[in-house]
């Protein structure tokens, strides 16, 4: 594993540890919300220092930083997500099946679409690649996901015609994931779903 | 220099170079025959037209900074047009497109896959031939040796992936390839990158034990078809395994061309047998329509290199390559000038890049 991807395998866990915070969080009325918060805030900070320390500050730290700068607002917005459906749904085991099945959709199917991925138009698959939290994070740091060894072996997608997305797309994104979840968090609350 | 004079000279181009000094004999002796010659050129002048009219205000063919540097090569070649009248006719802004791409480490790059996007750039720049541009060739060719995979890289002789090249950029998981490493070495070359570099030697290793020859390949998996993998241990063969195919074979021939492997040596002659087996111009071998155009631009390249005017095969039945390549190629064309491919891999559904590689097929094939 280089520096590089760490903020990518990050992303892959977020995908199904932040729905289930945030399911967790809105089950108790979001006691505990802001030290969770912190925690998280706080252990991508040290994993991105570790990082430019790692690199030396050059462009590749830079880039990094923006990686996380991804994961961190991926992290947040599949929290609200998990943390909306934990508060509209009564059984928080229905809520967790529907926020994290809703963030692997995202995050692997373009992965798992195999041939039928590279038969897509050209935006479609440029849609799915801004939804995916692992390509997002990837390209943010500037690494070529799909022409690594294993994805360019294995993934007809790899050998079609695709754009990463730029940089802040996947922030803004998820940026308003996050809005929308948290207002629709604060309503489904306010009227006492739970 | 207007449009119409423009067209007026390609036309002439394509009526009189038949009969122009230097060409070749008849098909029957391994070259092309008039009526061909005539056709194809008609069919160049088609294609370029086609190209031409894709380029935009800022001089670029297409949003991949690789796809327009090769559609930039392709045009600033075409044969019989003089070079002041191709740079008039959209070289100039294409060079200067390319040209602020450049990077202080040498590579001529946007972002994604800087090796690949380098070597084409280097060619185009070649190919304008501009006395403004040498300086950025030198440092382009001196990126490309550079970036061919050495204990620099932390990698050692013995290692497989040794003298290879890869697509480049922050890819967390190395590997190289032989399509990679023609494209860079076909840039070093025309770059004019000495002859005694030691990127050369290197880049032998990487082909040696890319080739199914165990004579000369100390990879265990290696058989002695002749033919090239994708890289060592790996194919894109649809039988999978470790068969050779087309496209990596003749990118293997090119390539110990570039690399100045004479044409005697037995390695050559290995991958020369495989060239006899398996001569067609109809598919790829090993991979049917899959990425046929850029086979068509290796095929045509590697046997223009090795100076094989004819081919026979394993029947004992003699090809006229150029005759057949020509014949194939001028029929596969659209009637719009471009060519496109059925088969959309590789990015072989954009026409820009297809019709930019057929064409470079032709001139080989006029050489």
């Amino acid at each position: 594993m280089t520096t590089a991807t760490l903020p990518i395998l990050e992303a892959a866990v977020l995908v199904v540890v932040a729905p289930l915070c945030g399911v967790a969080l809105a089950v108790r009325r979001l006691r505990g919300a802001a030290p969770a918060a912190a925690l998280f805030t706080a252990a991508l900070t040290v994993s991105a220092l570790w990082t430019v320390v790692a690199l030396g500050w050059s462009a590749g730290s830079g880039r990094a930083l923006v990686s996380y700068a991804t994961v961190g607002t991926i992290g947040y917005a599949l929290a609200a997500l998990g943390a909306w459906s934990g508060s509209v749904l009564r059984d928080p085991l229905d809520a967790a099946a529907c926020s994290v099945s809703i963030a692997l959709l995202a995050a692997f199917s373009i992965f798992a679409a195999g041939p039928l991925a590279a038969n897509l138009p050209t935006p479609v698959v440029n849609l799915a690649l801004i939804a995916s939290p692992i390509v997002s994070a990837a390209s943010a740091a500037d690494v070529d996901l799909f022409r690594t060894d294993l994805l360019y072996r294995i993934s007809p997608l790899a050998h079609g015609r695709f754009d990463y997305p730029a940089w802040f797309t996947p922030l803004a994104a998820y940026g308003m994931l996050l809005m929308i979840s948290l207002a629709g968090t604060a309503r489904a609350l306010r009227k006492g779903w739970l | 220099m207007t449009r119409s004079v423009f067209v007026a000279v390609s036309w002439c181009v394509v009526l009189f170079a038949p009969l122009s000094a230097g060409q070749r004999a008849g098909a029957g002796a391994g070259g092309l025959s008039p009526a061909t010659r005539q056709e194809l050129m008609k069919s160049l002048s088609s294609g370029a037209a086609y190209l031409r009219a894709q380029q935009s205000a800022e001089g670029t063919f297409d949003a991949n900074p690789g796809v327009s540097a090769v559609a930039a090569a392709a045009l600033l070649r075409q044969p019989g047009v003089p070079r002041d009248m191709l740079m008039d006719a959209g070289g100039k802004r294409a060079l200067d497109a390319i040209v602020k791409l450049a990077k202080p480490d040498g590579g001529i790059y946007d972002k994604i896959i800087p090796h690949y996007v380098t070597a084409v750039s280097v060619m185009a720049l070649v190919a304008g031939g501009r006395p403004q541009d040498k300086a950025l060739i030198e440092k382009g060719r001196a990126y490309l040796a550079e970036h061919i995979w050495d204990e620099g890289e932390g990698i050692k002789p013995n290692d497989k992936w040794y003298g290879g090249i890869g697509y480049g950029g922050s890819d967390p998981n190395r590997r190289a390839d032989i399509i990679s490493l023609e494209y860079a070495l076909r840039a070093m070359k025309e770059a004019e990158l000495p002859a005694n570099d030691a990127a050369w030697e290197k880049a032998i290793k990487f082909l040696q034990r890319t080739q199914n020859n165990s004579e000369t390949n100390d990879q265990g998996w290696a058989s002695n078809d002749g033919g090239f993998v994708y890289y060592p241990g790996f194919t894109y063969h649809s039988e999978g395994g470790t068969k050779s195919y087309g496209s990596a074979t003749y990118a293997g021939v090119i390539s110990y061309a570039w690399a100045n492997v004479k044409k005697e040596d037995a390695r050559v002659q290995a991958v020369l047998k495989w060239v006899r087996d398996n001569y067609t111009v109809d598919e790829n071998p090993g991979m049917g329509q899959k990425t046929v155009y850029y086979y068509y631009l290796v095929f045509a390249k590697a046997l223009q290199a090795v100076g094989q005017p004819v081919i026979v095969d394993a029947k004992g039945r003699s090809h006229n390559w150029r005759e057949d390549l020509a014949k194939k190629l001028i029929s596969l064309q659209h009637p719009e000038g471009y060519w496109v491919n059925t088969d959309k891999a590789e990015l072989q559904d954009n026409k820009v890049l297809v019709t930019a590689f057929t064409m470079q097929a032709m001139e080989a094939v006029l050489q």
